[in-house]
């Protein structure tokens, strides 16, 4: 009933060794898919989403004011993102100015104007054509639109009070009271 | 009275001299060509038509940068003063060469690594392979030259012995 088996091993098989070439080129080729795979998924993710945290900024504003996140505390935040060479942000551009017009005393809401890819002559030029006056700046090398992985101005996201994107708006607002309705939704959370 | 004029005469021609030397010595502002800010612009990229070098894209956006190239020309900014302006304002995407930094090595070192990997690993396999046909030719042989004639004869020998 013990039988022993015997297993014969070929030793002239020759045996298969990882060699230090193979392991390094695996280790580059793997990195280089984890890389391609991290930058995919950024790309990926699209806009923000409601609920989410809303990226915190400082702004250099073009008339030499610094807005940090410390005056944003207890606020809702506007950010709209345009460019001067954008039409879509000529249609709102005067709508935004009439509501902050509407809610700059009351020191419960900020507007943020960021100027994506422009020149500052043509950014002044706008802001000087459509009577802007909320806080606008330049995004310096784009941190603020990759942070809020902005796909294309105009962009416009409501923060409330806690730090929450409250509202989106993707392309230019409908109207003043659109602007007034998402502001108030937002007052109201 | 024929003193005073002669006077007057040297005083207003003094004058024009003065007012002409001033005209003379001003600077002329230095406008730069279209190639002198095509030829910085080609080394450029605008972030809102991707992949297409800044001096030959047609949109307002890239003609406002072009605008600045000049401006900044005409403020005595240098080449390499444009560029890194630029850069400072909108990050390393808009520079066709984009600075030695960061995960930038990666694009200038991968390709080279790839290379070699690759030769490497064509080399050996080109090697192994040729190694691999020269065996099989090698077993092969034996079984090319066969003949039936052999074979019996090969066979009545080993009866016999």
């Amino acid at each position: 009933m013990n039988e022993k088996v015997d297993i014969k091993v070929d030793e002239t098989e020759p045996k298969r060794k990882m060699r230090f070439g193979s392991l390094v080129a695996w280790i580059l080729l793997i990195a280089f898919f984890v890389v391609l795979a991290m930058q995919m998924f950024k790309t990926q993710q699209g806009v923000l989403q409601v609920g989410e945290d809303a990226p915190q900024f400082t702004l250099e504003t073009y008339d030499g004011r610094v807005i940090t996140p410390e005056d944003w505390e207890g606020k809702v935040v506007l950010v709209n993102f345009w460019a001067s060479f954008c039409i879509s942000c000529k249609d709102e551009a005067r709508e935004l100015e009439e509501v902050w017009q509407f809610y700059k005393d009351s020191g419960d809401v900020l507007f943020l104007g960021v100027a994506w890819s422009d020149t500052k002559k043509a950014a002044l030029g706008y802001m000087e054509d459509y009577g802007i006056t909320y806080a606008n700046g330049p995004d310096a090398k784009h941190q603020i639109t990759d942070a809020y992985r902005m796909e294309a101005v105009p962009e416009t996201y409501i923060i409330d009070r806690n730090g929450k994107i409250s509202s989106t708006a993707i392309g230019p607002f409908s109207g003043v009271d659109h602007i007034k309705l998402v502001i108030e939704n937002a007052l109201d959370n | 009275m024929k003193k005073f004029q002669i006077i007057s005469i040297f005083i207003i021609i003094a004058v024009s001299l003065i007012a002409v030397g001033n005209v003379l010595a001003q600077e002329p502002v230095p406008t730069p060509s279209a190639d002198e800010v095509n030829s910085i612009a080609g080394n450029m990229f605008c972030p809102v038509c991707e992949n297409i070098p800044l001096d030959v894209c047609g949109t307002e956006a890239c003609e406002m940068w072009r605008e600045e190239i000049a401006d900044l020309l005409i403020l005595g900014f240098s080449e390499d003063e444009i560029y890194e302006y630029f850069y400072e304002r909108h990050g390393d995407m808009v520079l066709a060469t984009p600075p030695l930094k960061g995960f930038n090595w990666l694009m200038y070192i991968i390709p080279g690594v790839a290379m070699i990997i690759g030769t490497v690993f064509l080399f050996r396999y080109l090697k192994n392979t040729t190694k691999q046909t020269a065996a099989e030719e090698i077993e092969e042989k034996p079984s090319e030259i066969k003949d039936p004639y052999l074979d019996k004869l090969e066979e009545e020998l080993k009866k016999r012995n």
